[in-house]
């Protein structure tokens, strides 16, 4: 049988794109969620006197 | 913020750890294993596939226990590792898939067909796709973590169907070659492929749902 080497190819070609997409996905939330917990306002009253 | 920090690391550790595995897992898989004789080359495609398929089983079982505590006792961590272990299995799934697809062309003359291997999957599939749109589509934070806790184990009743079709019912699929109740029929060389591939995989996994873990922690902390 013929090794089709296209096929094996396409098939760690096509893993490497949704798994990499998907790391690049939880990162890019990652910075958000941390940039959005930094911008949360304090309590009342929490803000120093100038 | 020790917390933090030493998680933070932990999971840098882990991402460096399966990135390890998987150049690991290809050199296994492209240079160690042997040429199999009847299919050809086309076969290296199963240590990308079976890892997959393997890691996805352990991400829906990890939905199932998570969803079970999450009824019981309201633990919004159960909760966020439900949600986080779905996403994962949902990617793992589609890898799956897609590879077996690949994989089925040249070697069955055909992309797809609907028996009951893939079917089962496919259904597993949509299914935890519904779980996340649930998630996304209800507002109030504890009725989707209770309506998603159903849903997660319900549809996790799926996974042992998907792995015993080929034995309940006559399919195109094959049987399991190492997960199977007799002995391993593979050779050493491509069984070792196999099993850094999974160790590499589930590495993966788990890196992937520590980091999908620490987003949705912050996000929580944001809005609380």
């Amino acid at each position: 049988m013929p090794d089709h080497w296209g096929f094996v190819g396409a098939a760690y070609g096509l893993a490497a794109i949704v798994l990499g997409g998907y790391w690049r996905r939880l990162v890019r939330l990652e910075r958000e969620a941390t940039a959005a917990r930094h911008r949360r306002p304090g309590p009342p009253g929490s803000a120093r006197p100038r | 913020m020790w917390f933090s920090t030493a998680d933070r690391r932990l999971t840098r550790v882990l991402g460096w750890l399966a990135a390890l595995g998987l150049v690991a897992g290809l050199a296994m898989g492209f240079c160690i294993a042997p040429r199999e004789v009847t299919q050809g080359n086309v076969q290296r495609i199963m240590y990308l596939h079976v890892p997959t398929a393997w890691v996805a089983y352990l991400a829906f079982m990890i939905v199932l226990v998570a969803s079970v505590v999450y009824l019981f006792t309201r633990s919004v961590a159960a909760d966020r590792l439900a949600q986080a272990s779905a996403e994962a299995g949902v990617v793992f799934t589609g890898v799956t898939i897609a590879a077996g697809s690949i994989w089925g062309k040249p070697t069955w003359g055909i992309w797809w067909t609907w028996d009951a291997r893939l079917t089962s999957v496919a259904v597993l599939f949509v299914m935890y796709l519904g779980y996340l749109l649930l998630r996304e589509m209800i507002d109030d934070r504890e009725r989707a973590a209770r309506y998603c806790a159903v849903l997660g184990i319900v549809a996790a009743l799926d996974v042992p169907l998907v792995h015993l079709s080929v034995f309940w019912w006559r399919t195109l699929h094959q049987p399991p070659s190492v997960m199977t109740p007799g002995p391993v029929s593979l050779p050493s060389a491509m069984l070792a492929a196999l099993l850094v591939n999974v160790l590499a995989f589930t590495l993966l996994y788990t890196y992937f749902v520590a980091k999908r873990l620490s987003s949705l922690r912050r996000e929580h902390e944001a809005i609380a």
